[in-house]
């Protein structure tokens, strides 16, 4: 086994090519499962009993399958029931939907830390549900949200590569391709390794700063 | 105490790395002794039916399993046991010894010989196109698909059909590859890609499994050499290659050998009329 710096220099152009699709389907995937998770949580904690009991058990049965699953069946089985979509497409509304469940968690447990009193204090000052969500709850609620919600962000990140089993050609998918034509495993798969790490590194850092930063204010 | 108990651990960790070392250290000439030993030899296949085909019990058949199961019957080895090996990692996993032959069509291509060696050609074979009915952008060759650079293809990730597409113009984006041979099927039946190529019997076999009227076989493709594939080996298992070459001569000219491929649709004289130098010369 050696390493060959020709081999690496010969797959780096398609790595990185890989890379920016790996990085389009995190933030893209990552605005899904914001949006969608937001929307989730809101809806766990509706007063009507239907609503918060379907939206409960629809994250729930998300949430309890594999990830893998739900992109085979969006990729492969969704056509036959006339919805097509793309594989970058299905890619991440498969990660923000299966990401969403777990945002979702996080946005419910910020929210129920806005004391009761806020609430109490928006009623009586005749704030209508909107102005109060947008008003007094949501800012009150979102900064202690942010250090997991970019922790999430960083799981996301090292998921895309199962986006390979619907076609995508992320970082990991275009190392692959790669290696089952030149049968060299060592020098894709490390760089691959490498580019994971340049990323996640700094990312989680920042994490950790943003941790600190929101706990100081607390 | 405490010494004893410290050498223990020594002698403990001087065995484990004695027996990891030989664990690690490749197995040349005694490759085939220590297959008869074992009573079973571990072989890789694509489970791609004609050519491998695994069936839901473990049991592996297929027209290169068959061929591999006389020859190593002949070689005093009673049985085969496989292992699911997608083709692009064959060579790899030949390589790290993970099997100890690949038994699953793997075409003999010059590049693939500068790897790891061939026994003879066993199984021969056209190439094809599934399309859908009608050939609606007229598919038979492919420069047909690298004429048209709008259209999609899909084929194995380092398939020897991939290889026949980028040396005919076929873009490198033209390729969608496929996890598994049926997923390539249904991306062709639902329009992700507009051609799916695959060895020749191969094809037909999925299409008759597929049975889907909206689909249609072209074969052959015109314009690339006919594939023969032999069972591949690790570069240093050269005389175990010999002697299962030896034993396959005998299995050919008996006759045995025309009567396993034939019902799988194999053509025992195109066979028989290769060799493998004609591939690879001096593999």
């Amino acid at each position: 086994m050696e390493w060959s710096w020709s081999v690496a220099y010969d797959v780096m152009p398609r790595l990185a090519a890989g890379l920016i699709v790996t990085v389009q389907a995190t933030l893209v995937g990552a605005l899904v499962a914001y949006v969608l998770g937001l929307a989730l949580a809101i809806l766990k904690m509706s007063p009507y009993r239907l609503v918060a009991w379907s939206s409960y058990w629809s994250s729930e049965f998300v949430r309890r399958t594999p990830l893998l699953v739900q992109l085979y069946f969006l990729f492969y089985v969704l056509p036959d029931l006339g919805i097509f979509l793309e594989p970058f497409a299905a890619g991440v509304i498969g990660l923000g939907l299966h990401f969403s469940t777990y945002t979702s968690e996080v946005f419910r447990a910020g929210i129920e830390n806005v004391p009761k009193g806020q609430w109490e204090a928006a009623r009586s000052l005749n704030y209508s549900t909107i102005q109060t969500w947008r008003h007094v709850v949501l800012p009150q609620a979102i900064p202690p949200m942010i250090p997991p919600l970019a922790n999430y962000l960083i799981t996301m990140f090292k998921e895309t590569p199962l986006l390979a089993a619907i076609t995508v050609v992320e970082l990991f998918n275009a190392a692959n391709i790669y290696s089952n034509s030149h049968y060299k495993y060592l020098e894709p798969m490390t760089l691959v390794g490498t580019f994971f790490l340049l990323v996640s590194i700094p990312a989680a850092a920042l994490a950790i700063r943003l941790e600190n930063a929101f706990r100081r204010k607390a | 105490m405490k010494h004893v108990r410290t050498g223990g651990l020594f002698g403990a960790t001087v065995i484990a790395v004695a027996a990891l070392a030989a664990a690690v250290t490749p197995a040349g000439a005694g490759t085939l002794d220590e297959i008869r030993e074992r009573g079973y030899a571990i072989v890789a296949v694509a489970n791609e039916p004609p050519y491998s085909d695994i069936k839901p019990d473990g049991f592996v058949t297929g027209a290169a399993p068959d061929v591999a199961r006389a020859v190593m019957k002949k070689l005093g080895v009673p049985e085969l046991r496989s292992q699911l090996v997608p083709y692009g990692s064959m060579i790899p996993a030949l390589q790290a010894r993970r099997v100890d032959m690949a038994t699953s069509g793997l075409y003999i291509k010059p590049k693939r010989c500068e790897s790891i060696i061939y026994s003879e050609p066993d199984l021969c074979g056209a190439e094809a196109f599934a399309v859908a009915a009608g050939n609606p952008h007229n598919l038979k060759t492919y420069e047909d698909i690298a004429a048209n650079p709008e259209l999609f293809m899909t084929t194995c990730a380092g398939c020897a059909e991939e290889a026949y597409a980028l040396e005919r113009g076929v873009k490198p984006e033209q390729i969608k590859v496929f996890t598994d041979p049926p997923s390539g099927i249904k991306m062709l039946q639902q329009g992700r890609v507009q051609v799916f190529a695959l060895s020749g019997l191969g094809t037909q076999d999925l299409l008759k499994k597929t049975n889907d009227p909206n689909l249609e076989l072209v074969m052959p493709v015109k314009g690339v050499p006919m594939g023969c594939a032999g069972a591949a080996f690790n570069s240093a298992d050269d005389d175990f290659r010999d002697m299962y070459d030896k034993a396959l001569k005998e299995l050919k000219e008996s006759g045995e050998f025309a009567s396993i491929v034939a019902p799988y649709g194999f053509s025992a004289e195109a066979t028989l009329a290769v060799k493998r130098d004609d591939f690879c010369p001096g593999n």
